[in-house]
């Protein structure tokens, strides 16, 4: 396996202070990939139904996929991959920026990080070598602090992955950011709480060597098909960033508002907080990870005024959505200051929107007062006490030190009828796409394996808009209910495939869908594999990762959404007020993937997939 | 028909009424709307389907396909699409 692949693993044992390097698993890359699923066996490799998150058994790995550092459009990313602390199961994020490439062209595929040192120290990898180094004078650094620093130390032409300080103080929705100020994050799961366990700062990489592709012409020819459309169709993402999506959220009824139970529009709050409004106020040039012809990140800054910011990372659709709209917050600006504030904790934004909304919530039901909030009134709307509550959380004080812990931790320790208003699902706070909007994407979030994220499954972008004929897939529109846990099956086992190959979800939007990236998978490796072996690869991951969970409790009773999702319609004007069936689409999905009406795989699913 | 032009395509306040044939097609609507405002143009591509990767057009929460018909009656949204999130 000489193509697409570097061929080697780097191990760290942080314990006795010891790295090496391993080939990697061949028979593992034919079946996994890499990225999510290669990662998800490498992890369930190391780990047994006794290893807890936060054990210096539990991995936290980092890998590439084939695509990496080719030519193959939009595959810059890796995946990182641990048991969560947040939610105590499987645990991912994907990431996009420059650190998977230069950790391909460094000589890995991928790292697996065990055990656990008595000292902060980093880790630096070279070009083919690799070392742990003291980190001492790096712990208590924020993210965007640390960066210039930590490259000075190494090679200002490295790449930097960390942790931030709110994990250093315990915070369960940590991240791992990467890039300094481009801020691109591995945001879900609290994988930065795993690092900071193990007293692990940083991963700094510096690599420029090249990646062997089997049949480079084919490839570069594939690339100039494509690559024009995917640009084109998407060409407005580099004027309004991925905000460019907020108000047609708000238009079609997926926008989380107050907390998930706004009775009303939003159009005007929308409008504030638009793509549009960005372009014109903060937006000062597009951002483009490894590879990328779509450039959907953006650079932004707030000049003047009291939510300043530096020049850096701005927030994108999600951070918007759930730090504004969500906690009825229309500030644009405010909203770029709380996002940079969560990047520089190194706390993931998608969580901090759910908290502080929830907060808003529980105070407005005098489950939290003034004593808990240091005297902020959480007011829906306040752009201030919204970003109070940010700071408290990143930094761990007052009701902050709870709210780090997520919202299954806090809402149970609040108690009362703070569990119904904590909005999550298997204890990961929803993404910014309401459910109720889409029935497939319902049934998707409560089947995920890592809880309530939309690109586990993409399943609500596949039944509203987007064609894929190469498997003859149709969007059958938002509310219908048969086929979608047949869908959600189908969608989540292509993203897996993507996030194996390494390969960003928006460009599907421009063609660049299974069909190309079979193709692209076979110039860059040589392999022979159809777009059903590949699908078929990546249903082996999704069921992997089912089984760590089965292991850990998971079963039917956790495949659900949070109780307002299920019982409050939107009944807004020009909303369709749906609530979606789940139990009838769990029904199919659990059919269609051969588990049993509990949820469970059944023996023959396991042998059909070769899962050991 | 009545339409609304979210940003960037227009102001997102003014409900504008555009006189069409019952049962006019999207290409028909396209086609009227770029007479009256040219600044679209550059948005249409050689087919509809295509077009809709540029801007989409609702009916109430309603995502309009090629192939929906235009009535007179009607209240429709101009907006950027939605790509995934």
């Amino acid at each position: 396996m000489t193509y697409g692949y570097m061929g080697k693993i780097l191990r760290v044992d942080l314990t006795g202070g010891q790295v090496k390097t391993e080939s990697l698993k061949e028979e593992w890359a034919r079946k996994y990939i890499g990225g999510t699923g290669l990662a998800t066996r490498y992890l369930h490799e190391e780990i047994d139904g006794s290893t807890n998150p936060i054990d210096p058994k539990n991995p936290v790995i980092f890998m590439t996929g084939p695509l990496g550092a080719t030519r193959s459009i939009t595959s810059g990313r890796h995946q990182v991959v641990s048991l969560s602390p947040l939610t105590g199961i499987f645990g991912e994020s994907d990431c996009g920026g420059t650190w998977g490439d230069q950790l391909k062209r460094a000589g890995f595929d991928g790292i697996i990080i065990t055990g656990k040192s008595a000292h902060p120290v980093y880790l630096w990898i070279n070009e083919g070598q690799a070392e742990i180094r003291p980190g001492d004078r790096f712990w208590g650094m924020d993210t965007f602090n640390l960066d210039p620093l930590i490259k000075e130390e190494t090679d200002i032409k490295a790449t930097v992955a960390c942790i931030g300080t709110a994990a250093e103080r315990g915070a369960l929705i940590a991240n791992i950011m990467h890039d300094g100020v481009d801020a691109r994050a591995a945001g879900r799961c609290g994988l930065g709480a795993v690092m900071a366990d193990k007293k692990l700062k940083a991963v700094v990489v510096r690599g420029t060597g090249k990646v062997s592709v089997a049949d480079a012409e084919g490839l570069k020819t594939l690339i100039k098909a494509h690559a024009p459309v995917v640009s084109d169709r998407l060409k407005d993402m580099r004027t309004y960033g991925t905000a460019r999506m907020v108000q047609v959220s708000e238009q079609i009824g997926s926008m989380p508002i107050q907390n998930f139970k706004y009775p009303h529009r939003w159009e005007e709050g929308a409008a504030k907080i638009s793509g549009p409004a960005f372009a014109e106020k903060v937006i000062l040039k597009p951002y483009f990870c490894g590879g990328c012809v779509i450039g959907c990140g953006n650079t932004i800054q707030v000049k003047e005024g009291p939510y300043k910011t530096v020049v850096g990372g701005g927030p994108e659709y999600e951070t918007i959505n759930l730090l504004g709209a969500n906690c009825l917050v229309d500030n644009l600006e405010a909203i770029c200051l709380a996002n940079e504030l969560c990047n520089r904790y190194g706390i993931d934004t998608m969580d901090t929107g759910n908290l502080v909304a929830f907060a808003m919530e529980a105070f407005e039901m005098g489950l939290i007062t003034v004593a808990d909030t240091g005297g902020v009134a959480l007011t829906w709307g306040s752009a201030d006490a919204m970003l109070e509550m940010v700071r408290m959380i990143g930094e761990g004080t007052r009701i902050g030190a709870l709210l780090m812990q997520g919202l299954s931790r806090a809402s149970k320790a609040i108690g009362g009828e703070a569990e119904e208003i904590a909005m999550h699902v298997k204890g990961l706070s929803m993404a910014a796409h309401d459910p109720r909007a889409y029935n497939g994407l319902a049934c998707s979030y409560a089947t995920s394996n890592r809880g309530a994220h939309h690109t586990s499954g993409q399943t609500h972008l596949y039944e509203h808009r987007l064609a894929v004929p190469e498997i003859n897939h149709k969007p059958p529109g938002r509310f219908v209910v048969e086929g979608k846990g047949a869908l959600a099956a189908l969608t989540q086992n292509i993203m897996n495939v993507l996030d194996s190959l390494k390969s960003c979800k928006f460009a599907q939007n421009g063609g660049w869908t299974i069909g190309p990236l079979a193709e692209a998978f076979r110039y860059v490796t040589g392999r022979t594999d159809t777009i059903e072996d590949l699908i078929r690869h990546g249903e082996r991951s999704f069921n992997l990762k089912r089984l760590i969970n089965i292991d850990r409790g998971i079963s039917r009773k956790d495949d659900t959404l949070p109780k307002r999702l299920l019982t409050l319609a939107k009944t807004a004007p020009g909303y369709t007020p749906n609530l979606p069936p789940l139990e009838v689409m769990l029904d199919e999905h659990y059919r269609v993937r051969g588990w049993s009406e509990e949820g469970i795989p059944l023996r023959k699913t396991i042998e059909r997939l070769e899962i050991p | 028909m009545w339409i609304r032009l979210l940003p960037p395509f227009g102001d997102g306040k003014t409900w504008q009424e555009i006189a069409l044939p019952p049962k006019a097609t999207i290409k028909e609507l396209m086609d009227r709307l770029v007479e009256i405002h040219p600044d679209l143009r550059p948005y249409l591509r050689a087919t509809v389907e295509e077009t809709f990767h540029q801007f989409i057009l609702l009916r109430d929460d309603h995502v309009l396909t090629a192939n929906d018909l235009i009535e007179p009656d009607d209240r429709i949204v101009m907006v950027m699409p939605l790509t995934g999130g």
